[in-house]
């Protein structure tokens, strides 16, 4: 019963947030908050009851926790929640970072609190709802629920100043977002029927449905519409039109959600339903993904270079990064799949981090075209070091956790294909020198303009050490992390390795 | 001819219909009273829906040569008692503002109500065709209603001539098949095509192809759609939510009636031909409807792109058939409420309006920061239309989708994914407009008193918000009563 207070507890403290505008102008915060401090303790209790450390020998489907309630039983659809290792810590770490985007909006919105933190809840219900869904039906669902609430923070909350570009980006948004959910609606369905065809049994469940054998065609056609609907959310190069402009387009708190949790949520369903679901023909899709990913890691990384927004360059280095981390799924080595959840998480939190950095910076300079800052180092503390720390972090120094999630995937990629490995490499330098000349330009040189020289607020420089600390934590200890998820990993890489 | 008591009792929606008429008439001919006529044709229709009750037990029954009665034309019956209902209750607030004649729009209303439930029920050519003009001809009239406005006369004359030529195709391609066939019952037409030779079944052909032609024309499929943006355009809205609904539902369940007897012909040229014409009336209507800046002519384009949808269930083989009927109820289902909802709100709002045009979409920007209820309800009601889930939308878009997946049809799948994107990025606009701040220059038009939620039309539309929302996310009442009248 547990889980489903994950999905119910988002839901309503939206509502409340939204009803309880009227007393009084900062309850929703407050409430939505509350919120996301109950989900983290209810995790925290599943993952206690569960223990997660100590038995690891169950059988595959290895799900803890499962809540099965029948829903349209014409399809055979079913309300079908369950947990595991891998889903646990993405909802941890999503959790974690929406407190962190609720801290950063806390000052930053002023209008409309109650509807912003109605859709922020609502946004969170669906990517809580993708990460535990174990239904195919379901998890369409939820992948469809998030579009709409986003849409409205992208569109309402920007800066009002180019309202028509907000909505373009956020039209963008919603439009790619409903291809990709399209597209998934559609091969799901195919998927099933085809197994229904088969079996006689008409069913949306993901545990029946990775047992079943498919007709080798079709599993082609529908891994492929999985694969782009993902592709196009995650993104990957020739589908990532809408991140830049959604990117630099939407408020602070709103970036943070969709690079530091929504994004995050392709790669996951990748791992979980492409890998699994498709074994067969995924190895031999490997090959073309893995190019992709290269092609993506060096593409984005070159726009990146090229850019003068600061916010479009951060989402350039996302984007460059989701390479590394697409070329690390389909490399069908375990090393790498671990290295892809350290990677997943500690590349959210840096791109998080930098976005409310360069949010801060632009709320006191009203800029954020590069050439238009310079030397900011005299004027501000605290943000420089930090920003420095980050782009750092980006980059890949040890020590932190993107050293030790690029580190495994690199490695592992090496064992099976070292030459990409080695260009993936290569890719790592060129994320240095764009994000060594977004500290040059922006931070160091000479003064442009004359800047009056300001501090941080605590609360700003908080949830900066918080992000910092928990990417250290990454760092120095991802034994934990693997730990935690290497059954489900593990199962995974197994089932791949089955069939191949 | 002799009736019998289980005939008379499937007759009874109709005679309950035909009897309120008939009072309807003598008392507008006593003494105008317009509060007890509404009152007394909703009344009509509410015991006409629940007189169907009866007929459940009874079916299926043919009742003389002329009417055959089954689950399914219960159903859709239902429907469009639904719909009349709350055109009434729609139209109410609109006719007391009416300075002319007001009782007659219930009469026209019941009348064309009493045209489509029987054509529902025709399985014979004469009453299919009698029907359909009972159907369209208080249409006219209800359509030209507030013939003081701008675009109203105007398309009421369009729809009488080009209703006109489609009832003369009609016609005429009903002679072509009795030519051959020599009877005018519908099962004949299913006959002649076993014992048919070569050259009379192209004389067949043709007049089967003349009768879908008008029937298109009635649903506005795409190469007979031209009239429809301009129609509604100039229609009230309370007369939109009945006519985009009651005329499209009767038509497109008597098109079902009359295609599952030929379906069992393996026919490639019809085939063709309905694949085509649902894949460009899916796009065609969807495309134009992006460019469009009157809220009812957007509606308009869209319901081409609607019914398109709906063409796909023809499209399923005979090992589907049962489930293509399944999925037009459900579409339907989905279609009737989203649309009535919809156009409630329009009216409601255009009522409301100081100027009573509240047509282009930009004056309905930032309604949701003074009407949060009911711009949340339009809002529910356009991501239905959108189908997008945890709305009713979304199951009928779900069921056609599994038919296009279990038939592989590729090419109509595609053109359907493109579709719904287009149509989506048209509701998205009116969405967010919804949302927007509201304009600071112009003085807002709109004053929606406060307690709008506590008139009929207020309760209808937050029930069927209510009915779209609940069946969306637990549709299984709808699909186990569908199922039953399998």
């Amino acid at each position: 019963m547990l889980l489903s207070l994950l999905i119910i507890i988002p839901f309503f403290s939206g509502f409340f947030s939204f009803f309880s505008y009227r007393f009084h102008k900062n309850f929703p915060r407050w409430i939505a908050l509350l919120g996301i401090i109950l989900i983290l303790l209810v995790i925290i209790q599943i993952f206690y009851q569960e223990n997660y450390h100590f038995f690891q020998i169950k059988e595959y489907p290895h799900l803890d926790c499962q809540l099965i309630i029948p829903w349209i039983s014409r399809f055979g659809i079913e309300f079908n929640i369950a947990i595991d290792g891998f889903s646990i810590i993405m909802l941890i770490f999503s959790a974690l970072l929406s407190i962190i985007a609720v801290l950063c909006s806390w000052n930053e919105i002023k209008k409309n609190q109650g509807f912003f933190y109605l859709n922020f809840m609502f946004v969170l219900t669906g990517i809580i709802g993708v990460f535990i869904a174990f239904d195919l039906f379901l998890f369409f669902c939820f992948w469809e629920i998030m579009l709409f609430p986003m849409y409205f923070l992208i569109a309402l909350w920007s800066d009002q100043t180019e309202s028509n570009k907000n909505y373009l980006a956020a039209n963008k948004f919603f439009l790619y977002g409903q291809t990709s959910g399209l597209i998934l609606l559609s091969s799901i369905l195919l998927l099933v029927f085809s197994h229904y065809q088969d079996t006689n049994v008409l069913t949306f469940n993901y545990n029946l449905l990775i047992n079943a054998p498919i007709n080798r065609y079709i599993e082609y056609i529908v891994m492929i519409g999985f694969f782009l609907s993902f592709a196009i959310k995650m993104p990957v190069v020739p589908f990532h039109g809408w991140l830049p402009d959604v990117h630099s387009q939407s408020v602070s708190c709103g970036t943070v959600e969709i690079i530091g949790v929504l994004l995050k949520t392709a790669p996951y369903a990748l791992l979980r339903y492409n890998l699994v679901l498709f074994p067969f023909s995924t190895g031999k899709f490997s090959f073309f993904a893995m190019f992709l990913g290269l092609f993506t890691i060096f593409y984005a990384s070159w726009l990146a270079f090229s850019q003068t927004n600061i916010k479009r360059l951060i989402a350039y280095s996302s984007i460059s990064h989701m390479g590394l981390i697409l070329i690390a799924i389909y490399s069908n080595s375990e090393i790498a799949l671990q290295g892809v959840v350290i990677q997943i998480l500690s590349n959210s939190l840096t791109t998080a981090a930098l976005c409310i950095l360069s949010g801060q910076l632009y709320k006191r300079f009203k800029t954020q075209d590069i050439n238009d800052m310079g030397g900011l180092w005299h004027c501000i503390y605290w943000i420089p070091g930090f920003s420095l720390f980050f782009s750092l972090a980006n980059l890949g120094i040890p020590g932190t956790g993107n050293f030790v999630g690029e580190f495994l995937i690199l490695s592992g990629i090496f064992q099976v294909f070292p030459l990409i490995s080695i260009l993936a490499t290569i890719g790592i330098i060129f994320s240095s020198i764009y994000s060594l000349n977004m500290m040059q330009k922006i931070f160091y040189g000479p003064c442009k303009r004359k800047f009056s020289i300001f501090f941080v607020n605590k609360q700003e420089l908080w949830t900066i050490i918080v992000l910092i600390l928990m990417l250290i934590f990454l760092g120095l200890n991802p034994q934990k992390i693997i730990d935690i998820s290497y059954n489900s990993i593990h199962n995974i890489q197994k089932e791949l390795n089955n069939s191949t | 001819m002799i009736i019998n008591l289980q005939q008379l009792t499937a007759m009874l929606p109709l005679l309950i219909i035909i009897f309120t008429a008939v009072t309807v008439i003598l008392s507008i001919s006593y003494n105008r009273n317009h509060f007890f006529i509404a009152v007394f044709s909703i009344l009509g229709f509410m015991s006409t829906f629940c007189s169907l009750y009866l007929l459940t037990k009874i079916i299926p029954l043919d009742i003389t040569v002329l009417f055959h009665i089954d689950g399914y034309s219960i159903l859709y019956i239902g429907m469009i008692v639904i719909s009349s209902i709350c055109t009434c209750v729609f139209a109410y607030p609109w006719l007391l503002k009416y300075p002319f004649n007001k009782e007659e729009f219930y009469l026209l209303l019941i009348i064309s109500n009493l045209g489509a439930m029987s054509l529902i029920i025709s399985n014979h050519m004469a009453s299919f065709f009698i029907n359909i003009e009972l159907l369209s001809l208080p249409m006219f009239g209800l359509i030209a209603y507030s013939s003081y406005q701008k675009h109203s006369l105007e398309a009421s004359f369009k729809y009488i001539i080009l209703s006109g030529i489609s009832s003369s195709f009609l016609l005429l391609g009903i002679a072509w098949i009795y030519a051959i066939s020599g009877n005018l019952d519908f099962l004949s037409v299913y006959d002649i095509f076993k014992i048919a030779s070569k050259n009379e079944m192209l004389v067949i052909l043709f007049g089967i192809s003349m009768v879908l032609l008008s029937l298109f024309f009635k649903l506005s499929i795409v190469p007979f759609h031209l009239w429809t943006p301009d129609i509604y355009q100039g229609t009230p809205a309370s007369v939109l939510s009945f006519f985009s609904t009651t005329g499209k539902i009767a038509i497109f369940s008597v098109l079902l009636h009359f295609l599952s007897h030929i379906s069992d012909v393996d026919n490639k040229i019809l085939y063709f031909i309905l694949s085509l014409i649902t894949i460009f009336s899916i796009l065609f209507g969807n495309l134009m409807a992006l460019f469009q800046e009157n809220i009812k002519r957007l509606f308009g384009y869209a319901s081409i792109s609607q019914i398109g949808y709906l063409l796909i269930v023809f499209l399923g083989s005979n090992k589907n058939y049962l489930f293509s009927l399944e999925t037009s109820a459900v579409y339907l289902y989905s279609y009737l409420f989203s649309n009535i909802a919809c156009f409630g709100i329009i009216n409601l709002i255009s009522n409301s309006h100081k100027k009573n045009n509240a047509n282009a979409i930009h004056s309905y920007q930032g309604l949701f920061w003074s009407q949060p209820l009911l711009s949340g309800l339009f809002t529910l009601v356009l991501l239905s239309l959108a189908g997008i889930p945890m709305t009713l939308g979304f199951i009928g878009k779900f069921y056609i989708l599994s038919i296009i997946m279990k038939e592989h049809l590729w090419i109509i799948g595609f053109s359907f994914l493109i579709g719904t994107l287009l149509g989506l990025y048209c509701y998205l606009r009116i969405i967010l407009n919804l949302y927007l701040n509201p304009p600071k220059l112009l003085k807002n038009d709109l004053n929606i008193s406060r307690n709008w939620f506590y008139t009929p039309s207020g309760i209808v539309i937050c029930i069927l918000g209510m009915i779209l929302l609940i069946l969306g996310i637990y549709p299984n009442p709808l699909i186990s009563l569908v199922k039953l009248a399998i």
